[in-house]
């Protein structure tokens, strides 16, 4: 049969219908197993989180909004309050520390590659390895930290890096070296993409490296630091191990973000209505930057 | 001829092979009855303590297969609840003291009563039967199978350095404060006493126990109200423990050590006393062993009001899952594992106390360290731990509450109402 005659066939009506919903077709299995393996526990989160649930007594009368409006104390708005601060200043000196290590590597530096990789390295550690490794490092008994800052007579008494006043401080400083090799990598192979002619025209013109660095790089890494940025900030909000190993959310609360809060709720009181609706919370905070990555990713034509 | 001849084919094969293997299979689960098992611990020691055992029930039951399923305190907190509620929980286990009790108050197991041999349950001291991992509103729903009780541990060569006899341990806080006074003066010691400060649950068994010695055998749990005991009794215990930190008789920073630490602080000659349980043995064991006569490690009851005191016990027990499809195989493999010769090798094997009064009364457990520790079993105890049904409360609430004393954000009473208001308790 002739192509044109094929094609002519391919109009009829019941063809044009099936045209239009043929790749819906080809995509229902894929999408009805995303459903099933994403938005179906989901659901049934949400579900959980309008009744009385528990893991062992086995109940799950309907509460309605119970749940939700029990996290409206001064407890949980300090959760939240500490949360933020994690989230914050967690993913803002990651941002920062990775972004100077990536202009520091970008030179021609000798020994550069073994940098990189030793840059590199605090991202590979699982985060319950590295807590690991922190809290005997910082122990006030034990701890390296604390044997040196001694022992050049830094300090009289070793510090306790993890009492109630400084731990939250401690467990950022210790989110930032984890997360800071993410944006390192990203933001070097950022820098590595822009073209030489834009920071030899730079210099031409009589710009500073300063100048450079504000006029012409940032503005060009713009778009790797927002992805960067939003994805780091989607794992540090929901990050439970690396807080839990180091401190378990103490001394005093003073380190319980919103996964811990979630944790205990769920595992050691078995309260799953309850751990649902906290973990709501949690799942409309990553939304908001899922939201923002995805309509910036759908506006530069990527998605 | 059929068009589909290969389908033929596999059907034909499928029906025979189900034919042949249903009737098999039918018959091994009429005649093979599994059992599944769990201790919570060390896999590997509960793996030499246990599997010999396990070997020895089953030659008595040629139809009972044991399957022992390996699990650690920290996983077994995080998965028995969800065993529990997908009825896969192990038909005998051994959970971690306060998981056992918090299951035990929503009714995961069996009640035991009246399914008990009557020689098992006088053998085991009265106190023990009413822990809250073997009691639950008045039923017994587990068997006690090892016990932790907190005595004095002490360094003799620390004692000697310090102008002290160390025959003569404090028996009176008394003593104890004028002691600890004197070590820390002229050995120079990060503290004379090692102090777990950090708040999770042991914690509790450090406070109960200097409570149940100062005040006389009462913990902080009221069964009456579900709460705890807002009273000036236990407000003065929390300030006497804050004293001693503020004294500088502990180590610094006492909120950074758990009991571990405070083991190694020991073992390292960094304080002179702790108050710990058996399992001290263990970590002291790369340094000197313990149960020698030269060890420089000693045990002695907890300095008292009114000699001699009482401690706090940890107890942990044989539950049998109140989902078991067969409770009664279940129940006579936790009589066959709490008999006085298995109780004595999970002991000796696990470094823990046992229960059995004619073990803890034997040879064995007269020397040191083990002798004040079976004493201190034996003698006036109550529950390291409090059975309650969120298990929060005992690992973190509680705890944060003694540790903000002990780091003087509250006094006693105000730390003590501070969390009765929290938690709608009446006060």
């Amino acid at each position: 049969m002739p192509v044109t005659a094929e094609l002519k066939g391919t109009n009829r009506p019941r063809y044009r219908w099936w045209r239009r919903w043929r790749p819906y077709a080809y995509i229902l299995p894929a999408g009805l197993l995303l459903f099933l393996i994403y938005f179906l526990p989901m659901l049934d989160a949400i579900r959980y989180s309008f009744t009385d649930a528990d893991l062992v007594a086995g109940t799950g009368k309907w509460v309605g909004l119970r749940n939700y409006v029990d996290l409206l104390t001064p407890e949980f708005g300090w959760v939240l309050w500490r949360t933020l601060l994690w989230l914050v200043l967690g993913v803002g000196g990651s941002m920062v520390l990775g972004v100077l290590m990536a202009l520091l590597l970008d030179k021609k530096l000798p020994g550069r590659a073994l940098f990189r990789v030793i840059l590199t390295l605090p991202w590979i550690f699982p985060d319950s390895i590295a807590a690991i490794m922190w809290k005997f490092t910082l122990h006030p008994g034990w701890g390296l930290v604390n044997s040196v800052l001694v022992s050049l007579h830094i300090v009289k008494e070793p510090i306790n890096f993890f009492s109630p006043e400084t731990a939250l401080w401690a467990v950022i400083a210790i989110r930032i070296w984890k997360g800071a090799p993410f944006i390192f990598l990203a933001v070097l192979a950022g820098l590595q993409a822009i073209p030489r002619e834009v920071e030899e025209a730079g210099c031409i013109d009589g710009a500073t490296p300063w100048q450079r660095l504000i006029y012409l790089k940032l503005p060009m890494l713009k778009p790797v630091l927002w992805a960067s940025g939003t994805i780091l900030a989607a794992w540090t909000l929901v990050i439970f191990d690396l807080v839990y190993v180091l401190t378990a959310g103490g001394p005093l609360s003073s380190t319980e973000i919103l996964s811990i809060t979630i944790y205990d709720a769920g595992f050691y009181d078995g309260h799953v209505g309850a751990a649902s609706a906290l973990s709501m919370v949690a799942i409309g905070a990553v939304s908001v930057f899922s939201y923002f990555y995805v309509r910036r990713e759908m506006r530069s034509g990527l998605a | 001829m059929s068009r589909y001849p290969e389908l033929k084919l596999w059907s034909a094969v499928c029906v025979a092979a189900l034919s042949v293997a249903l009737p098999l299979g039918g018959a091994q689960a009429q005649g093979t009855v599994t059992l599944t098992f769990t201790r919570a611990g060390d896999s590997a020691t509960v793996a030499k303590i246990f599997d010999p055992m396990i070997k020895v029930f089953e030659a008595a039951h040629p139809n009972v297969k044991i399957k022992s399923i390996p699990m650690g305190f920290d996983e077994a907190n995080k998965r028995f609840p969800t065993m529990v509620a997908t009825g896969t929980l192990p038909d005998v286990s051994l959970p971690p003291d306060s998981l056992s009790a918090s299951l035990g108050q929503k009714g995961a197991f069996l009640v035991l009563d009246g399914k008990l041999s009557k020689d098992m349950v006088a053998d085991i001291p009265k106190g023990m039967w009413s822990a809250p991992c073997a009691n639950a509103d008045g039923k017994t729903i587990g068997v006690p199978a090892n016990a932790g009780a907190l005595v004095l541990w002490y360094n003799v060569n620390l004692f000697k350095k310090a102008g002290l006899d160390p025959n003569k341990p404090p028996k009176t806080w008394d003593e104890f404060i004028a002691d600890a006074k004197t070590i820390k003066e002229k050995t120079g010691v990060k503290g004379a006493l090692g102090l777990n400060g950090f708040a999770r649950n042991d914690i509790d068994d450090m406070f109960g126990a200097t409570l149940a010695s100062r005040s006389g055998g009462q913990w902080y749990w009221d069964n009456k109200t579900h709460s705890v005991r807002v009273d000036k009794a236990v407000a003065e215990d929390l300030d006497f423990l804050r004293s001693l930190v503020a004294q500088g008789l502990t180590q610094p920073n006492v909120d950074a050590y758990n009991r571990a630490d405070t083991r190694k602080l020991l073992r390292d000659g960094d304080v002179a006393m702790t108050f710990d349980g058996p399992w001290v043995i263990g970590s002291l064991k790369g340094a000197a062993d313990p149960t020698s006569p030269q060890s420089p490690y000693r045990t002695a009851l907890l300095p008292s009001t009114k000699p001699p005191g009482a401690t706090s016990l940890n107890l942990s027990c044989w539950n049998v899952s109140k989902a078991s499809k067969h409770p009664d195989l279940a129940i006579k493999l936790v009589e066959f594992l709490s008999s006085a010769k298995n109780t004595l090798a999970h002991a000796r094997g696990y470094g823990v106390i046992p229960v059995r009064t004619s073990v803890l009364r034997s040879d064995a457990f007269a020397h040191q360290p083990w002798n004040a520790l079976a004493l201190a079993a034996a003698g006036d105890t109550v529950p390291a731990k409090p059975g309650v049904e969120d298990l929060s409360l005992v690992e973190k609430v509680i705890p944060g509450m003694i540790q903000s004393v002990l780091l003087g954000k509250a006094k006693g009473m105000e730390a003590l109402k501070s969390l009765a208001e929290s938690q709608g308790w009446p006060h």
